[in-house]
């Protein structure tokens, strides 16, 4: 539980396999939320940057833990854009994403009209997989959680839900 | 935690884990009421017109974790079984979520009575419960429901 001298921030991060919860005291700088990130996943936290959810560039590493976006879950990672590359039906399509994107931000872009432009009627049925798995990843998953530094791309496959009424759609 | 039993510590664990609370944070549910075994929470949805709402549903968790939570969307205006006139709409995939069915649960694979039903703990484990599973995992499935409406509109909207 967080008392009145620390801050609990959620984050996300290379080498984490989910969110996590990191108490820091009041008056510590953001890169605090690196070095605590750095020792569970193994690596410098002078390597790493750090992301607001869904944004796309690196927050100041300066700026105290309680003048941060609290309500917001943040991201570490030592990579700072991803190369994504979603297939379906034999085609492929691209786009670079910081590590805090969540697969549902990927999602919308990879069923929108700048992706594969599923139709409407089929597009709130798709998920996306990791390549050649069958199972869909978390939508609120970020997509640095399945990268590892100095790997920078990760291959999504765009697929069909289930719909579990006895048939799988 | 202590005095409380193995079910009821398991089910508080899980509304202070980091992957609930970020739940919350995002606005993608709220908890309304916890007084084991049951458990109220709402979450947030997007309609077929892309305007926003919400659904509650009530959690009965008994033997939780390691027997399946009985999920039940709820009318918080009458204490009952959400009106089958009033549930959610979209896609097939939401529809048939929602439905009226014989146990008045939610039909899918990780609810109580949807998991013994037609073998989907054997044909659907990526959805089915285990003991393993936590109650994120279904308000995520839900909220991915529910909310699954913004991508049709979205696509719509430019079309």
């Amino acid at each position: 539980m967080e008392n009145e001298q620390e801050i609990e921030i959620l984050v996300e991060g290379e080498g984490l396999a989910d969110i996590e919860i990191i108490r820091l005291p009041r008056g510590s700088a953001a890169r605090a939320i690196l070095a605590a990130i750095g020792v569970k996943s193994g690596f410098p936290a002078e390597q790493a940057f750090l992301f607001v959810e869904d944004g796309e560039d690196p927050v100041d590493m300066a700026v105290l833990v309680e003048n941060m976006a609290m309500e917001r879950v943040h991201h570490v990672h030592r990579a700072r854009k991803i190369e994504v590359r979603v297939f379906y039906q034999g085609r492929r399509i691209d786009n670079r994403f910081s590590p805090s994107t969540r697969i549902q931000r990927v999602l919308d872009w990879a069923v929108g009209p700048k992706g594969f432009n599923i139709d409407p009627t089929i597009a709130p049925e798709m998920e996306l997989s990791l390549l050649d798995q069958k199972t869909a990843v978390p939508k609120n998953a970020h997509i640095g959680r399945y990268v590892r530094h100095p790997h920078c791309e990760l291959d999504l496959d765009l697929i069909r839900g289930v719909v579990p009424n006895g048939a799988s759609l | 935690m202590s005095g409380l039993g193995p079910a009821e510590r398991a089910v508080a664990a899980d509304l202070a884990a980091a992957r609930f609370l970020a739940g919350c944070k995002r606005g993608h549910w709220r908890q309304i009421s916890c007084a084991f075994p049951l458990l109220v929470v709402a979450v947030a949805a997007v309609e077929p017109d892309g305007s926003s709402g919400e659904y509650w549903f009530k959690f009965e968790l008994s033997g939780f974790p390691g027997t399946a939570p009985e999920v039940r969307i709820w009318d918080p205006k009458t204490s009952g079984p959400l009106d089958p006139e009033k549930r959610p709409r979209g896609s097939n995939r939401i529809t048939e979520a929602f439905k009226h069915w014989g146990n008045g649960t939610i039909y899918r694979p990780w609810d109580r009575q949807g998991g013994t039903h037609n073998n989907w703990v054997t044909t659907h484990p990526s959805l089915a419960w285990n003991p393993k599973r936590d109650l994120t995992f279904i308000l995520e499935d839900l909220h991915g429901l529910l909310t699954s409406n913004a991508v049709a509109h979205g696509n719509r909207q430019v079309a």
